[in-house]
């Protein structure tokens, strides 16, 4: 089912993300608040821009199948980096076995010569059904998916829906988002699939974050057969925080409300159990947070079928 | 603290105000007074807070911290003033700050003792609640108000739909392909009755099937009514002349019930659907019913009913504060 979170703003230590608030992204892995029967096993992927590395456009990569909460790597370099903009995602498949771990698969996906990245959490059920119907959607330049998730399809599609890859404006983004959803929904008619399908999408290109809380028929489980396991039949949640900047006040982390909004965190789930100066977002939600002169700007959608 | 100044003060407390005499014994029974020194913190937000407090005697003051603001100063409490209504419901976190400003003496009733209380007198579990839901709805008014305030100043893209009243058609549960069975054991809100509840509420009630789109209660229906979604999903948005703010989606298994059922004023959410829905629909004459005939089973239900006002007054919250912080844009059709 899946855990991501998103950041934007003041330059912040990696570390104060993933490891240390009370309800951390790592411990989100094996222990998540808000996703009930299954934990995030399948891998850790994380892209950061950091405006005083080298190449400042292209982003640190990290992805790996392994369990987060073992990994000295990752832990090192989340105590040394502090990018302005993070997209990170704990990927969490069904304990049947159907789910392939590999790094592949781990989110988020950013195609050689793009510097668009993109997660997923949700699920498109049935997907095998209308998987090649998409081909017809995605263009040349984009046919270069290499795992088995369905997350990667999507993100094929989405790259493919936007006028301009290299430098798109946030209003192109929103359009290709809300593109990718109609081609998704009339496939999805076409092949008569009616069943609950979450769709929260996290994407950056370090400039902006754009994310989306949307399902596909939300509120119809399978009727027959049941499947096995029901994750992808629950609530997927989507937050936000925004302040100053991210840091420990009186023991706990906190977004720092003062005069200037420069930093926004966007996740599935809040990073601490104290979760009131946090945002739930409804659902059919598509929301934007980009930095102007400094300041964070929020432009928010509704999404109507 | 007299007797009698004792009473009064509960009395003018607005949880306890249907109570009679006896009630407020019972309450007294099951509760115990603090004392709180000058400047000792009461309430922490975000922090857990177990129960009801009243405000006997002394002042304190509230604040709390919101997104995209300092810390604000809500109101100074006196005395049959109170605080963490609903903390004593649903075990939450508390949603302010609250700090004695002088010496304070306060009657709390903690929610475990609730919870005792609730099983021997659900009567008088059913009069908190009943006072509290009111509280909660006039709040959600306010709100509104602020809200639609905003809106009426925002240039929203409003691409809505025209929504169309269109006819509901009962339908079976066989021909919903809904199992009985799994419809009870699998949802939490179910659950809360047994076996024998459960089908006492399902037959004062009838299974819908409702298209998408479908306006189920309007803003200024005054027409008590109660939905309760089994499939699909229900949208909760405010309107101002053409303008539309979505408050919340409710999925399976939520209650939908219009205000004027507490109240008896008109709607302030408008209620449609936004994606094809199976509904339980209970009408006002079978919820009356269901008062007169069965009335624990009603307390019990009253318990949903508050539940479904609590969610919607957080969404309402948290709406503002977005109409606050963000650009907002209202429907884009796909």
């Amino acid at each position: 089912m899946c855990r991501a979170l998103s950041y934007l703003g003041s330059p912040i230590l990696i570390e104060d993300l993933l490891y240390k608030p009370d309800s951390s992204f790592i411990k989100q892995s094996y222990h998540p608040v808000y996703m009930p029967h299954l934990l995030n096993l399948a891998g850790f992927g994380m892209v950061a821009w950091d405006t005083c590395s080298s190449n400042p456009k292209l982003p640190y990569v990290y992805k790996t199948d392994r369990l987060p909460f073992y990994d000295d790597n990752l832990r090192n370099l989340t105590q040394k980096i502090s990018p302005h903009c993070l997209l990170t995602h704990i990927r969490g498949v069904s304990y049947t076995g159907k789910g392939l771990v590999a790094k592949q698969n781990v989110h988020p996906f950013m195609f050689e010569g793009s510097n668009i990245a993109f997660a997923h959490n949700g699920a498109l059920f049935e997907f095998e059904k209308m998987k090649y119907d998409l081909l017809e959607y995605i263009s040349p330049s984009n046919k270069k998916i290499e795992g088995t998730t369905d997350s990667e399809w999507l993100y094929a599609l989405f790259l493919s829906q936007l006028k301009n890859q290299n430098n798109p404006s946030v209003n192109e983004v929103s359009e290709a988002i809300l593109a990718t959803l109609k081609i998704l929904r009339s496939l999805r008619y076409k092949h008569n699939i009616r069943v609950n399908s979450p769709m929260n999408l996290f994407i950056s290109n370090g400039e902006f974050i754009a994310c989306t809380r949307f399902v596909f028929d939300f509120g119809w489980e399978p009727i027959h057969p049941k499947p096995a396991d029901s994750a992808h039949f629950v609530y997927h949640s989507l937050w936000y925080t925004y302040g100053e900047y991210y840091t420990v006040e009186n023991n706990e982390y906190k977004m720092k409300q003062g005069d200037r909004m420069s930093s926004i965190i966007i996740a599935s789930e809040p990073l601490t159990e104290d979760t009131t100066s946090w945002i739930e977002v409804p659902v059919y939600t598509l929301i934007v947070a980009r930095l102007e002169d400094g300041l964070i700007k929020i432009v928010s959608q509704d999404i109507c079928l | 603290m007299l007797v009698t100044d004792y009473y009064n003060t509960l009395l003018k407390s607005g949880p306890f105000k249907y109570l009679d005499t006896q009630e407020l014994d019972m309450i007294k029974k099951y509760s115990r007074v603090i004392q709180y020194p000058a400047g000792a913190v009461m309430a922490m937000q975000g922090k857990s807070s177990d129960g009801l407090y009243i405000i006997l005697y002394g002042s304190a003051f509230m604040s709390a911290k919101m997104l995209g603001k300092k810390v604000t100063q809500i109101a100074t409490l006196e005395s049959g003033d109170f605080f963490g209504e609903i903390s004593l419901i649903e075990k939450a976190s508390a949603t302010a700050t609250v700090i004695a400003r002088s010496q304070v003496k306060c009657l709390q009733l903690t929610t475990s003792y609730f919870a005792v209380l609730s099983l021997f007198f659900p009567g008088i579990r059913y009069k908190i609640l009943k006072a509290i839901t009111e509280m909660i709805i006039l709040r959600i008014k306010y709100l509104h108000r602020d809200i639609v305030k905003i809106v009426q100043n925002l240039n929203l893209n409003t691409s809505h739909r025209e929504h169309i009243n269109r006819e509901t058609a009962s339908i079976s549960f066989a021909a919903a392909r809904i199992d009985l069975d799994e419809l009870y054991n699998r949802s939490t809100f179910f659950k809360t009755f047994n076996q024998k509840e459960f089908n006492e509420i399902l037959s004062h009630s009838d299974l819908i099937k409702v298209p998408n789109h479908c306006n189920l209660i309007r803003e200024d229906e005054i027409k008590p009514i109660c939905f309760i979604v089994i499939r699909g999903a229900v949208l909760a948005t405010i309107h101002s002349d053409h303008q539309t703010a979505k408050l919340t989606v409710l999925a399976p298994i939520n209650a939908i019930v219009n205000n004027s059922l507490i109240d008896k004023s008109s709607s302030v959410i408008n209620y449609t659907t936004c994606e094809r829905a199976i509904l339980l629909r209970l009408t006002n004459e079978k919820l009356q019913a269901l008062k007169t005939n069965h009335l624990q089973l009603w307390y019990k239900f009253f318990n949903s009913i508050c539940d479904s006002f609590i969610n919607l007054e957080i969404c309402a919250n948290r709406l503002l504060i977005r109409l606050n912080s963000e650009s907002y844009r209202s429907s884009h059709h796909v």
